[in-house]
C-alpha cells in the first residue's frame, strides 16, 4: 500500500530459532507495510501455485536470519531468481551486534537492520482508490423471517444479491461485497478469509476472495464488476464477524463498480432476495425432513 | 516424567496476527513456563526435510500450532513422519475469548497479549499432562 518498497517481493526464512531468525521475519513484515508482497516459506514450499502470481511480477529479495540458510535454499529448490539475498547473521556480525540466543527480537537491532536498507520509506501519496471510501455508514434496517428451526436476516434496502447469495451494498459508484446471513448459517464458524489483491479488475460473477469455514470452503462471488480499491483488514484478522454480522462490519471488499446499470439486470434486490431466499429455504427444509 | 522432550512448532504466520499469537504463546511456553522440557523448532526445516528436525519430531513428543485453517504447521509435522501429540488452531482460543483480538502481525496489541498468556497457560498444562502420562 504505500512507498518505497513496492514492487518487491520478499521470501524470509520462517525466523523461529534465535533472535536472528525472528529479525529476519520482522525486517520482511516491515517491508510489507511498505508495500512489499511477502511469501510464507512454509506455504511456498508446499504451494507454491499459490505465489505464482507475486513470484512472476516482482523482484526477489530473500531474507535468511541463520547460516542454515532455507529461505534461500527453497528459493533455489524451486528455480526463482533472486534479485538480491540478505542474511541476519551476516549483517549483525558486521555491524558488529552478537544475536541474542533466544527468539526475541531487539527493536534497536530491528531499527539497525532496517537503516542498512535504506531506512524506513516515505509514504507514497496515495491516491483514494486504494482505502475504503468512508461510505456506507447509513444505518441498515432488517427483514426477519424464520422458517422451521432457523432464522434469517435480509436488509431492507440498498444491496443487492447474486444467486450464490453473495451480496453488493451499492452506494453511487461504490460496492461493498459480502456474504449473506444464509451462506455463514449454512456455513457454520468462519475461520479463514483469503481477500483478492487490492487493483484486482473483477467481472461480474468473478471471485471476489475466498473463504472457510469448520464445515466448507467457498468463494465469495462478485455480484458487481469493477475494481477492488480496498479489502477490510478485520476480517482477515477476524473471519468469524461473517457469523457476528455478515451485513455490515463482515463487509470483504470495495469495488469502484464498472457497469452497475448492466450487472444490476442478473440481481436481485433486496425484496426480491427475501422473496428468493423463503422459497429456497423451504425446499431445503421439505428436502430434508420431508 | 518422560525424558522426552516437547517441541512446540508454531507456523510460520506470515501476514496473519492470529498466527503471531501462536508464535508468542510458543515463546512464552520454551522461553518462560517449560524451559527445560520444552523446546521449539523452526518449520521451515522440516518443509527442506533437514534430517536432524525430523529426527527430532520422530522421537520426541510434538505440538502444533496455526494461525489460520491451512494447519502448515501440523500438516508438516505429519509429513515429517508422525502426527503432533497436540494440534491446536489460535482460533480455536479465539472462539473462547472473543473480547481479546490480535490487533496486528507486528504488534498483536493488547487483548492479543492476554490471549498469548490464556493460550501459553494452558499449552504448558497439556504439556505436562502429556509428559505425566508417559510416567
Amino acid at each position: 500500500m504505500k512507498g518505497k518498497s513496492r514492487g518487491k517481493v520478499i521470501l524470509p526464512c520462517n525466523g523461529l530459532d534465535k533472535e536472528a531468525g525472528t529479525l529476519a521475519r520482522e525486517m520482511a513484515l516491515k517491508l510489507a507495510e511498505e508495500g512489499a508482497e511477502l511469501v510464507c516459506p512454509v506455504l511456498f514450499q508446499r504451494n507454491p501455485a499459490r505465489y505464482k502470481k507475486e513470484l512472476g511480477t516482482g523482484e526477489l529479495l530473500v531474507i535468511d536470519g541463520c547460516k542454515t540458510g532455507c529461505a534461500s535454499k527453497l528459493a533455489k529448490d524451486k528455480g526463482l531468481k533472486i534479485a538480491g539475498r540478505l542474511n541476519v547473521t551476516e549483517m549483525l556480525k558486521e555491524m558488529g551486534i552478537r544475536g541474542g540466543k533466544k527468539p526475541v527480537p531487539d527493536p534497536e537491532h530491528l531499527s539497525r537492520l532496517l537503516a542498512a536498507l535504506g531506512g524506513p520509506g516515505e509514504e507514497e501519496a496515495e491516491g483514494a482508490e486504494e482505502v475504503p471510501s468512508g461510505l456506507f455508514t447509513a444505518h441498515v434496517e432488517m427483514n426477519e423471517f424464520m422458517e422451521g428451526k432457523f432464522f434469517f436476516k435480509v436488509p431492507k434496502a440498498g444491496y443487492f444479491f447474486n444467486e450464490n447469495d453473495c451480496w453488493a451494498r451499492v452506494e453511487g459508484t461504490r460496492a461493498r461485497l459480502g456474504v449473506s446471513d444464509y451462506v455463514q448459517q449454512s456455513a457454520s464458524d468462519m475461520v479463514f478469509f483469503e481477500p483478492p489483491e487490492i487493483g484486482k479488475e473483477l467481472e461480474q460473477f468473478d471471485d471476489a476472495g475466498s473463504l472457510e469455514s469448520t464445515k466448507t470452503a467457498l468463494d465469495i462471488i462478485s455480484p458487481v464488476s469493477g475494481k477492488v480499491v480496498a479489502v477490510n483488514g478485520e476480517l482477515v484478522d477476524a473471519p468469524e464477524l461473517i457469523n457476528q454480522d455478515p451485513y455490515i462490519s463482515a463487509w470483504a471488499v470495495e469495488v469502484e463498480m464498472a457497469d452497475f446499470e448492466g450487472d444490476r439486470e442478473l440481481l436481485m434486490d433486496c425484496e426480491a432476495y427475501l422473496a428468493y431466499l423463503k422459497e429456497k429455504v423451504r425446499k431445503e427444509n421439505q428436502e430434508r425432513f420431508g | 516424567m518422560s525424558d522426552k522432550k516437547v517441541y512446540v512448532i508454531p507456523c510460520s504466520g506470515i501476514g496473519k496476527a492470529s498466527a503471531s499469537v501462536g508464535r508468542d504463546a510458543t515463546y512464552r511456553v520454551v522461553e518462560d513456563l517449560l524451559p527445560d522440557r520444552a523446546d521449539t523448532l523452526c518449520l521451515a526445516l522440516l518443509t527442506l526435510e533437514d534430517e536432524e528436525a525430523r529426527e527430532k519430531v520422530r522421537d520426541n513428543y510434538v505440538v502444533a500450532i496455526d494461525g489460520c485453517a491451512k494447519d502448515c504447521a501440523r500438516k508438516n509435522v505429519e509429513a515429517a513422519g508422525r502426527a503432533p501429540d497436540i494440534a491446536h488452531r489460535v482460533q480455536d482460543y479465539l472462539k473462547k475469548h472473543k473480547d481479546l483480538k490480535p490487533e496486528a502481525v507486528l504488534d498483536v496489541g493488547e487483548g492479543g497479549r492476554k490471549l498469548v498468556e490464556i493460550m501459553s497457560e494452558e499449552l504448558a498444562g497439556e504439556i505436562v499432562g502429556l509428559l505425566e502420562e508417559d510416567d
